[in-house]
């Protein structure tokens, strides 16, 4: 399946993220950072199905509450994005 | 029991704190810190805390609302990030030891003391405004005495600060729950508040409110996030919560602050202005009674202050006591405010009242008092 992983700074900037993404309308789901995703160790990122990526944006753009950095999963491989 | 002492904590709580407190030690870890099922809960609890407490207290940003131990752990943290060895600080004439003990300990500070009569709040706006003629690293101001209720001009107070570029940390031990208090429309830098008194949670809780996000930390620790780095996290709130959360406390604070905005700050003080008055009235008549009473209802909240003749403060609250009355008697750890209102050397004892108290309970008080005094007279 292909999705985008958004790294969050917290885990109460996921939740933010999370929450803020629901209420535009994208299906949004928190999980642990891959350990290998993160230099600095232990994150929490939240997942959203790749059709929606466009306006899981420019909805946190909008509510400033951008990603730390992103990742598209695509062939079962992490590849860095940027927004 | 008759129970009056609101005003160190409010110990009678709704049933849901105690129900919400009772789930979460057997059903909570700690949030992030895991995958399963009870950090998630423990995560989705924290979260809906801070939402809570950004939304009664007008914070946009729920990052902002950091978990304590206390307002004094609150008071800590935000003195230690404003107020440097050497600097010049300037406080009420009403401030707690939670204040003045971690400025005493600051080398080569200046502390100034801008006091004005304790129900006098044009007076505290003109000795701020004197105070700040010189510069200062930090105001910092409680919004009510926990001795005398005495509401400050906090508004004006935020507006000296923000026409002088001084930060302002404020204490609102007293005041949150009960009057309508706005971070962002103060512009406050910090603004701290424990959870078991007027917010109904359990004791061993607290927040403080970051109006901004320059803040050193007090504490070092794991966080379940960054681990790798040696230095503590630059984002709030993980910047200052340092350790494992005190998930029993922070559902019960949940529970109290849902109590607190079902109920409405105002509605609240209504009532605890109709048992303050109740017992202004019923006191008034009691020969060697004196009241710390304003005349204005906007000018304190509900907390009474009192001395009686002949009597020493501790041996009243302890027949008090005696009788089943639960009061605060002594300095109530504010020396400060004693001293500003005259009461140093005897103390006072306080009657502080919440949601939970009754116009029968303050009858019943007076009624006991009453006939202590007289009893005692009569020997």
């Amino acid at each position: 399946m292909e999705y985008y992983l958004l790294i969050a700074r917290s885990v109460t900037h996921a939740q933010q993220m999370a929450r803020t993404l629901e209420q535009c309308g994208v299906r949004a789901g928190i999980l642990r950072t891959p350990a290998g995703l993160t230099q600095s160790g232990c994150a929490y990122a939240v997942r959203i199905r790749k059709p929606q990526e466009e306006r899981g944006r420019n909805c946190l753009q909008q509510a400033q509450l951008l990603p730390k950095s992103v990742f598209a999963r695509e062939d079962g491989c992490y590849r860095e994005v940027v927004w | 029991m008759i129970y009056f002492d609101a005003a160190a904590t409010t110990l009678e709580k709704p049933r849901q704190v105690r129900e919400a407190v009772a789930a979460a030690v057997g059903s909570m870890s700690s949030p992030g810190r895991g995958s399963y099922a009870a950090a998630r809960r423990a995560e989705e609890t924290a979260f809906l805390c801070r939402s809570e407490a950004a939304k009664l207290f007008g914070i946009t940003d729920p990052a902002r609302v950091i978990f304590t131990g206390s307002a004094t752990h609150g008071l800590n943290i935000a003195i230690r990030s404003l107020v440097k060895p050497g600097g010049r600080v300037v406080i009420s004439g009403l401030e707690h030891n939670a204040v003045t003990r971690p400025l005493y300990v600051i080398p080569g500070l200046r502390t100034e003391i801008a006091a004005a009569p304790v129900f006098d709040p044009d007076a505290a706006v003109e000795g701020l405004a004197a105070a700040l003629q010189e510069k200062a690293d930090a105001v910092i101001w409680t919004h009510v005495s926990n001795v005398f209720g005495a509401v400050q001009p906090m508004e004006r107070i935020a507006d000296l600060c923000r026409r002088t570029g001084t930060p302002l940390i404020v204490d609102a031990s007293q005041s949150a729950g009960v009057l309508d208090l706005d971070v962002m429309k103060l512009q406050a830098a910090y603004v701290a508040m424990p959870g078991h008194k007027g917010l109904y949670g359990p004791q061993g809780t607290g927040l403080l409110l970051c109006g901004r996000e320059d803040v050193i930390p007090l504490l070092q620790g794991g966080t379940g996030s960054a681990s790798r780095l040696q230095e503590m996290p630059g984002q709030l709130p993980d910047r200052l919560e340092p350790g494992t959360h005190n998930m029993p406390g922070i559902a019960g604070l949940l529970a109290g602050l849902r109590f607190v905005h079902r109920m409405g700050p105002q509605r609240i003080r209504a009532h605890e202005r109709v048992l303050l008055e109740e017992a202004v009235r019923e006191m008034r008549e009691i020969r060697g009674v004196r009241l710390y009473a304003s005349d204005d209802p906007a000018a304190q909240t509900g907390v009474l202050s009192f001395t009686v003749t002949g009597w020493d403060c501790e041996e009243l609250g302890q027949v008090l006591a005696q009788k089943g009355i639960a009061v605060r008697a002594g300095l109530h750890c504010a020396p400060l405010a004693h001293r500003t209102a005259g009461t140093l050397e005897t103390g006072t004892v306080r009657l502080s009242f919440s949601a939970f108290n009754t116009r029968e309970q303050v009858r019943r008080f007076a009624d006991v008092l009453r006939r202590e005094l007289r009893e005692k007279v009569t020997l």
